[in-house]
């Protein structure tokens, strides 16, 4: 299955990434992330390229990693900087580094060609860091393909069945979705005039009585979605009520696992400690419930002939055209022909790999 | 559901063609083709090309008609869609009963479907207006849904 490389995936919390070496396995790439002594995030090939062992098994030495197997020590920029009993560093001893960008609690990682990665293409996640907010995190590592999430997350109506004692009720099906596509962003966006709040979230707010309930998935393709979501009065402006954004960092493992880095921001009970970790424990169940549903989605597809197709309907609007989005960006980056450099394992595309001039002395 | 598609994620097919909006989707997957909504290569005239409507005239009535600057109530009756194509200058698109309004621009398209009736708000920018409705149901009057 290819991903779509020239773009920014979440890695790591910024907390889980330290002076120890952890590994990460990023749209099937084995990557090893830790801190340089000044706090910089690293990532580079989780491969030493002297015979392959990981770099993650061994120790930092100072900002180098050291593989534990025999010693070569590489720098944040995947360069070899030691070699055991030598001092002559073969000119192929370096391995991947990958560009990465740490904000707002997430260390983001670019998978594609370096010279692209761009970090105003990073998605807005300032509410996880945002004092007028408070949020819930949590993480998962989800059983199922990277889309099966999208789609997921584009189609709330699974809210009424899966979640139907948390954040679901039958009202969310009846309502019709604005679908917008623009560049390589699709949203969908709910509104559910003249409704309960949901059950989990009531009691924060603290509130009864009927309102404006809306939700709108924003979904920048391949790797993140940010979900606008609220309460506000009957006929009231959204940005009037009380405001919920959840960031959903979506990262392919491989292709049938992905990684889930989830944020829950609210705006309102901010102080209330009791409210965050009821919606912590509340959030978990309604993630526990997405996860197990598309475990079971995953299974149930692996058996599914090539010639069976999803049945669409018009509320899957969102779900198709993000599905066309990802398969013109794959087709593109087919288009451009990757290169594989010998030695470093770094994708080079041909468009932009250097030409080598070699020098020929004649002889005699 | 309303389907709003920005020209910027048109993608022009070999010979320049851009389908604007079509039921299904796609041919992916096997659906009866209903419909289509298409611009026609650009020529020195018309940087966007003509807009064409095919239809599969067995099970799909369509008509199209072009309106100007004036302000327009545009009601889509239960069961038929509707294909909106700016074609010159800026138009403001709004919900008559609700806060969601988007301005439309050359190149866009928007749809418009469900098996309810609803009504839009249709207006224009000062300068030259015009745009294409192309209204679409089916010759046995049950409701037209529009296939992704």
């Amino acid at each position: 299955m290819p991903y779509v490389l020239n773009a920014w995936y979440v890695a790591a919390w910024s907390h889980e990434v330290t002076r120890e070496p952890v590994a990460r396995q990023i749209c099937t790439q084995p990557v090893v992330l830790y801190r340089t002594k000044d706090g910089a995030a690293v990532a580079l090939a989780d491969r030493c390229a002297h015979r392959g062992y990981p770099l993650s098994a061994g120790r930092l030495v100072d900002d180098s990693i050291e593989c534990g197997y025999h010693g070569f020590a590489f720098g944040c920029d995947g360069v070899c900087t030691r070699v055991p009993a030598q001092s002559t560093i073969p000119s192929r001893s370096k391995v991947r580094a990958y560009p990465v960008h740490e904000k707002d609690g997430w260390i983001w990682i670019w998978t594609g060609d370096v010279e692209r990665a761009d970090v105003s293409a990073i998605p807005d996640t300032h509410w996880m860091n945002d004092p007028a907010w408070a949020a819930v995190t949590h993480s998962y590592r989800f059983e199922c393909r990277a889309d099966l999430v999208h789609d997921n997350l584009l189609d709330l109506t699974h809210e009424s069945f899966i979640h139907r004692t948390t954040v679901g009720d039958d009202y969310i099906y009846e309502h019709g979705i604005t679908v917008e596509v623009d560049g390589t962003t699709v949203t969908v966006d709910r509104l559910m005039p003249g409704v309960e709040a949901p059950p989990l979230y009531a009691a924060t707010m603290g509130i009864e009585g009927l309102y404006d309930r809306f939700h709108a998935t924003e979904f920048a393709v391949p790797s993140h979605h940010t979900l606008h979501s609220g309460i506000t009065g009957r006929g009231r402006p959204r940005e009037e009520g009380y405001l919920i954004k959840v960031l959903n960092g979506i990262t392919p493992i491989d292709e049938r696992t992905c990684w889930y880095y989830y944020a829950f921001c609210r705006n309102f009970g901010v102080e209330n400690t009791a409210a965050t970790e009821d919606l912590r424990i509340g959030l978990a169940t309604v993630l526990d419930e997405d996860a197990e549903a598309l475990r079971l989605q995953e299974i149930a597809l692996s058996s599914r002939p090539s010639t069976e197709h999803d049945v669409l309907i018009a509320q899957d609007a969102g779900v198709a055209k993000a599905r066309r989005v990802m398969a013109q960006l794959l087709a593109a980056e087919a288009a451009a022909t990757p290169t594989t450099a010998p030695g470093a394992g770094e994708t080079r595309y041909a468009a932009s790999a250097a030409s080598s001039s070699p020098a020929t002395a004649s002889v005699g | 559901m309303w389907l709003l598609v920005r020209d910027n994620a048109l993608m022009p097919a070999v010979d320049g063609s851009v389908t604007l909006a079509a039921c299904p989707d796609t041919a992916d997957r096997g659906e009866d083709w209903r419909w289509r909504v298409w611009r026609g290569p650009p020529t020195a005239s018309d940087r966007l090309g003509e807009v064409f409507v095919d239809t599969d005239t067995d099970y799909v009535v369509a008509s199209t008609t072009v309106v100007g600057a004036s302000p327009i109530t545009l009601t889509r009756q239960a069961g038929e869609e509707v294909v909106v194509v700016p074609l010159a200058g800026h138009h403001l698109i709004a919900d008559s009963i609700g806060p969601w309004q988007r301005w439309l621009h050359p190149g866009d398209a928007f749809v418009l479907e469900g098996e309810e009736s609803e009504t839009v708000n249709l207006s224009s920018a000062p300068g030259p207006a015009r745009v294409a409705v192309v209204r679409l149901s089916t010759t046995n009057d049950a409701p037209l849904r529009w296939v992704p």
